[in-house]
C-alpha cells in the first residue's frame, strides 16, 4: 500500500514536472528598461533594452535594443521575440518610460498589463519622457553599469530629496484612488545625459502637460510627506542667495467642514541647517531670526503658488480629497470635487534654523 | 532482519556449543593449536589447560604454577585457598567452564578426565591506553576518550560519578560473539520506563556477531530507516557522565570505543560539548552559528538551482551580470552543474577518509586547486556555484557529531532534485516532507523535535540557546526524570555582595 502511494506520488512529481516552464538564467533576455511612444494611427512603438553580459568576463556588458510597433504592449513584446535569440522576459524591469504624447492620451491601457502580470515587481519605476521615450532608452550610458541599473539608481537617489515615491504601486494607488492624482518623474535627454526635468502632473491617468521644475521638487515633497533630506536654494535678490538643508520636515493637514464649506490648512514645519549664506553674519542670533522670517516669506509664497496651480488645474496630487474622506463622516465626494478648485487652502510655513555650521 | 530470524535455529545450534559432554568440549578445544594442556608439576600432578593466547603468561607463572610447584598435591577444594587470586571457581557446569576458559581462565583438574575443575581467571588484557578524543576533539576540557576495553570505560565513568546510584546493567549480545554490553544510568534520576524500553530492545537483538556499538545503535533505535540518527555516539567520558546526571542513559559495548546516549532531541546533535566549557553567551552564539551553518549547508546549492532555473527575479541587481557571465559558458543546465560539483565534493570527502593520513593532505591540494580551478577554467561549473558548494561543505564540517554530518551531506540531494522539478515551491515541499518526518521521529520514546514541538519553554534553557549554569535548575522535561530538580538550593542571585567586607 505504502509503495503504491509512493509510486503515485512520484508519478505526479515526474509527470507534472514536464509542464513547469523553465527560465534558466542564461537562456533568457532580461529586459531592463522599456519605452513606449505614440506613433500615430493608434499604434505604439515599444523599445526595450536588454543587457547582455559577455560570458566569462565580469563587468563586460553589452547592450542590445529591440523595437516593435503594435497596437498594444503584449503584442509589441511578441514582435520583439521575432528578432531575439531568446525570449525577452520582464521580471526584472526597473523602469518603464512613456513618451509625453502617449502620456497625454492616458496611460491606463499601457500600464494595465504590468499591473496584472505577477512576474513584474511592484517596485518598478514609471517615468514620463519629455520628447520620445525611444531616444532615452537608446542612450548610451556612461557609467559601467547596465542601463536599467543606472536609470533606476538615478530615480532612487532623487526620491530621497526631490521626487515623490513613483513606483508602480504608488502610481496605481493614486490613479485608481478617489481624491488623489498621481505624479511621475519627467525625464529628458540633455547634453547626452539622462536628466530629471521635474515632476509631471496628472489628472487621473492623463498627463496635463504641466510639471513642477526639478528645483521646486523639494517644495512639492515638503507639502506631500515627512522626510529628512534635501536642500533648497533661496534667492534673496539677484546676487544673494542661500542654501538651506533640510534636517526634518513635518507636514500636517487640517480640513474643516468638508461637507459644507471646506477650508484647508496645511502646516509645514521645517527644521533646517544653514550652511551657505551670503550677506549675513551668522554669529549674531538676530540675524538667524531674520533669515528665518525671510525664508518663510519667500518659500511660503512659492508653496501658495504651487497649491493654487493645483487648484487651477483641478488636480489633487497631495491627496487632500483622500485625506478629507478619511477624516469626515458621510463624506460627500461630489460636493468636495465641485468645491475643490476654489476652496481656500492656507499654507503655514514654519522654518527653524537649528544649525549654522562651525562658527569661529 | 527477517533473513536472520529464519536462520535462528540453525545458527544457534552451530555456534552455541551446548555439548553436554565434557569430553566433546575438550576435543573441540584441543583442535586449536593455541590450547595447551599438560601435567604439572610432574606426571602425577594436576592437569592444567588453557588457551595460550588468552591468558597472561606472567600471571600464570608467578601466581599459579609457582604455588603448585611448592605445595604438595591436594584436592581442588584446598588448593583454592592456596592460590592468592580472586574469583576462583570450582565447578562442573559445562557452560560455565566453556565461557570462562574462552574468556582467559586456567582450568585445573585433579587428574585428567575429571569433570570437576578449578577455574582461575588469568585473562590477558590487550588494550590501548586512553587517548585524546579524535572525532569530538575540543580545545578546552578533558582530553580523555573511551577505549575498546569496557572495564576501562566503566572506570572512566565511575571516577566521574562516584555514587552508588550509578548502575550498570550487563547483557550479552550476539549469538556468536557474546559481547558484553552495559546499560548505564543513575537510579533515582532516570525514568525507569526508558531503562525498560532499552532493556527490552537489547533483549530483542538477534545477530551473530556484534563488534561495534553502532550495530547496537542501529538495532535498538526507534526508526531504523530514518536518515536522522536518534542516538548520539560519543567518545567522551565527560560527555557521557554529564548526560547521565541529566537523566539520560548510556550504552557501552566491550570492544567499542564509543558509547551511545539517549534519548536525544535533534538540537542535541548540533550542540558540541564544548559549548559548556565556555561562558554561556559565547556558547549560545556558537550554537546558533552552527544551526545557521546546517541550514546554509542544506539549502545553498538547491537554492542556487531553484533561482537560476526558475526565479531570475529574486537575484539582486548587482549580482545579475556577475551570475550571467559566470553561467554563460557552461554547457550544462544548473542541476547537472550542481550535481557534478556536489558529487566531486563527496568523492573528495570519501577519498580523504579512506586514505592514510600522510597521503591525505595531497587530496586537499588535488581537490582544492586542481579540480576546483580547472573545472571553472574548463567551463564545467560556474565559480559562483563552486564557492557556494565549498562553503556548504565547510559548513557541514562544523557539525560536532559525526553521524549528523553524514545526514546533512546526503540530505541535500533530494532537495536538489526538488529544486530542479519545482523551484522554490519544490524546496518548500521537500522541507515540509522532511519536517513531517522529523516531527514523527522519536528517540527512545521521547519526541525528537522537543522543545520546538511539543513546545516546552522550560527546555529552551539548553537547546537552541544555552543559559548559564545558575539557570539550569531543572533537568530537561522531555526525559521525564524521577527527580527533576538539579540544583537544590536556589542559586545565589549573582555576586551582589562582595566577598570581603570593606
Amino acid at each position: 500500500m505504502k509503495v503504491k502511494m509512493l509510486l503515485i506520488a512520484l508519478g505526479c512529481f515526474f509527470l507534472t514536472a514536464c509542464g513547469v516552464e523553465k527560465q534558466i538564467l542564461e537562456d533568457i533576455l532580461i529586459a531592463e528598461i522599456v519605452g513606449y511612444d505614440d506613433v500615430g494611427d493608434n499604434k505604439i512603438k515599444g523599445t526595450v533594452v536588454v543587457s547582455v553580459p559577455q560570458p566569462g568576463k565580469e563587468g563586460n556588458i553589452k547592450k542590445e535594443v529591440y523595437e516593435a510597433v503594435s497596437h498594444d504592449v503584449k503584442a509589441a513584446r511578441q514582435q520583439e521575440n521575432a528578432e531575439t535569440p531568446f525570449p525577452v522576459v520582464g521580471g526584472r524591469l526597473t523602469v518603464i518610460f512613456y513618451g509625453d504624447i502617449l502620456a497625454r492620451k492616458g496611460l491606463n491601457d499601457y500600464v494595465d498589463t504590468y499591473r496584472r502580470d505577477p512576474i513584474v515587481g511592484r517596485d518598478l519605476y514609471l517615468a514620463i519622457v519629455h520628447g520620445k521615450a525611444e531616444d532615452l532608452v537608446k542612450m548610451e550610458t556612461k557609467l559601467i553599469k547596465t542601463p536599467g541599473v543606472q536609470v533606476n539608481e538615478l530615480i532612487k537617489q532623487n526620491i530621497r530629496t526631490n521626487l515623490p515615491q513613483v513606483d508602480l504601486h504608488t502610481y496605481l494607488y493614486a490613479c485608481h484612488g478617489k481624491g488623489i492624482d498621481p505624479t511621475l518623474p519627467l525625464m529628458e535627454v540633455a547634453d547626452g545625459r539622462i536628466r530629471i526635468k521635474g515632476i509631471a502632473l496628472f489628472k487621473k491617468d492623463k498627463y496635463i502637460d504641466k510639471y513642477i521644475p526639478y528645483e521646486d521638487g523639494f517644495l512639492y515633497k515638503v507639502l506631500n510627506e515627512n522626510f529628512k533630506l534635501g536642500s533648497y536654494e533661496i534667492k534673496w535678490s539677484d546676487k544673494n542667495s542661500t542654501d538651506i538643508s533640510n534636517i526634518k520636515s513635518r507636514v500636517h493637514y487640517d480640513i474643516t467642514s468638508a461637507n459644507q464649506d471646506p477650508k484647508v490648512r496645511i502646516d509645514v514645519k521645517i527644521k533646517a541647517s544653514l550652511l551657505e549664506v551670503q550677506g549675513y553674519d551668522l554669529s549674531k542670533p538676530v540675524d538667524v531670526n531674520k533669515i528665518e522670517a525671510k525664508a518663510e516669506r519667500i518659500l511660503g509664497k512659492k508653496l501658495d503658488e504651487m497649491v493654487t496651480m493645483f487648484q487651477e488645474n483641478n488636480i489633487d496630487p497631495i491627496a487632500l480629497g483622500d485625506f478629507a474622506k478619511s477624516k469626515t463622516r458621510n463624506f460627500n465626494r461630489k460636493h468636495w470635487e465641485k468645491e475643490y478648485p476654489h476652496m481656500p487652502i492656507d499654507v503655514n510655513l514654519d522654518i527653524e534654523l537649528v544649525q549654522t555650521g562651525i562658527v569661529e | 532482519m527477517r533473513f536472520f530470524k529464519g536462520m535462528k535455529g540453525k545458527d544457534a545450534a552451530a555456534s552455541q556449543c551446548t555439548s553436554n559432554d565434557f569430553q566433546d568440549l575438550f576435543k573441540k578445544f584441543e583442535a586449536s593449536k593455541d590450547f595447551l594442556t599438560f601435567q604439572f608439576p610432574d606426571e602425577d600432578g594436576y592437569t592444567i589447560s588453557y588457551f595460550n593466547s588468552l591468558v597472561n603468561a606472567q600471571q600464570v607463572h608467578e601466581q599459579v604454577l609457582a604455588v603448585l610447584s611448592t605445595h604438595q598435591k591436594k584436592p581442588l577444594q584446598q588448593l583454592k585457598g592456596d592460590i592468592t587470586m580472586e574469583d576462583i571457581k570450582e565447578t562442573k557446569d559445562i557452560k560455565v567452564i566453556q565461557r570462562l576458559i574462552l574468556s582467559g581462565s586456567i582450568m585445573i583438574q585433579y587428574k585428567t578426565g575429571d569433570e570437576t575443575c578449578l577455574l582461575i581467571p588469568c585473562a590477558l588484557d590487550v588494550k590501548r591506553k586512553t587517548s585524546i578524543p579524535e572525532s569530538e576533539y575540543t580545545v578546552a576540557g578533558p582530553k580523555e576518550a573511551f577505549v575498546e576495553s569496557l572495564d576501562t570505560n566503566l572506570n572512566l565513568i565511575r571516577n566521574r560519578l562516584p555514587i552508588p546510584d550509578l548502575q550498570a546493567k550487563e547483557f550479552r549480545v550476539g549469538s556468536i560473539s557474546q559481547t558484553r554490553l552495559v546499560v548505564l544510568y543513575i537510579d533515582g534520576i532516570v525514568n525507569q520506563q526508558i531503562v525498560d524500553t532499552v532493556t527490552q530492545r537489547i533483549g530483542d537483538i538477534e545477530y551473530d556477531t556484534i563488534v561495534d556499538i553502532s550495530f547496537v545503535g542501529q538495532m535498538i533505535t526507534d526508526n531504523r530507516n530514518s536518515m536522522f540518527p536518534q542516538l548520539i555516539d560519543t567518545e567522551r567520558p565527560d560527555h557521557l557522565a554529564s548526560v547521565l546526571s541529566e537523566g539520560k542513559i548510556g550504552i557501552m559495548l566491550d570492544g567499542s570505543p564509543h558509547a551511545l546516549v539517549g534519548p536525544n532531541t535533534i538540537i542535541s546533535f548540533f550542540s558540541s560539548f564544548e559549548d559548556y566549557f565556555q561562558i554561556w553567551n559565547l556558547g549560545t552564539s556558537f550554537r546558533l552559528i552552527r544551526l545557521f551553518a546546517v541550514l546554509f549547508s542544506i539549502f545553498s546549492s538547491p537554492l542556487y538551482v531553484a533561482v537560476i532555473t526558475y526565479h531570475y527575479q529574486v537575484i539582486p541587481t548587482n549580482l545579475l551580470p556577475l551570475l550571467i557571465s559566470s553561467r554563460g559558458v557552461i554547457p550544462f543546465p544548473p542541476i547537472l552543474e550542481a550535481i557534478v560539483l556536489e558529487g566531486t565534493i563527496e568523492l573528495l570527502r570519501e577519498a580523504a577518509v579512506r586514505l592514510p593520513a600522510k597521503v591525505g593532505s595531497t587530496i586537499g591540494i588535488v581537490g582544492g586547486i586542481v579540480i576546483g580551478t580547472a573545472a571553472v577554467e574548463a567551463g564545467f561549473v560556474s565559480n559562483v556555484l563552486l564557492m557556494l558548494v565549498a562553503l556548504a561543505a565547510l559548513a557541514s564540517f562544523t557539525m560536532p557529531i559525526y553521524q549528523i554530518s553524514n545526514t546533512i551531506r546526503l540530505i541535500r540531494f533530494p532537495f536538489l532534485l526538488a529544486a530542479q522539478l519545482y523551484g522554490l515551491f519544490g524546496l518548500a515541499l521537500c522541507s515540509a516532507f522532511i519536517l513531517c518526518h522529523l516531527l514523527k521521529l522519536k528517540s527512545l520514546g521521547s519526541p525528537y523535535m522537543e522543545p520546538l514541538y511539543p513546545m516546552r519553554f522550560d527546555d529552551f534553557k539548553d537547546s537552541l540557546i544555552r543559559l548559564p549554569f545558575s539557570k539550569q535548575i531543572k533537568r530537561p522535561r522531555f526525559l521525564r526524570t524521577e527527580n527533576p530538580i538539579r540544583i537544590k538550593k536556589k542559586a545565589e542571585t549573582q555576586n551582589t555582595q562582595s566577598d570581603i567586607d570593606e
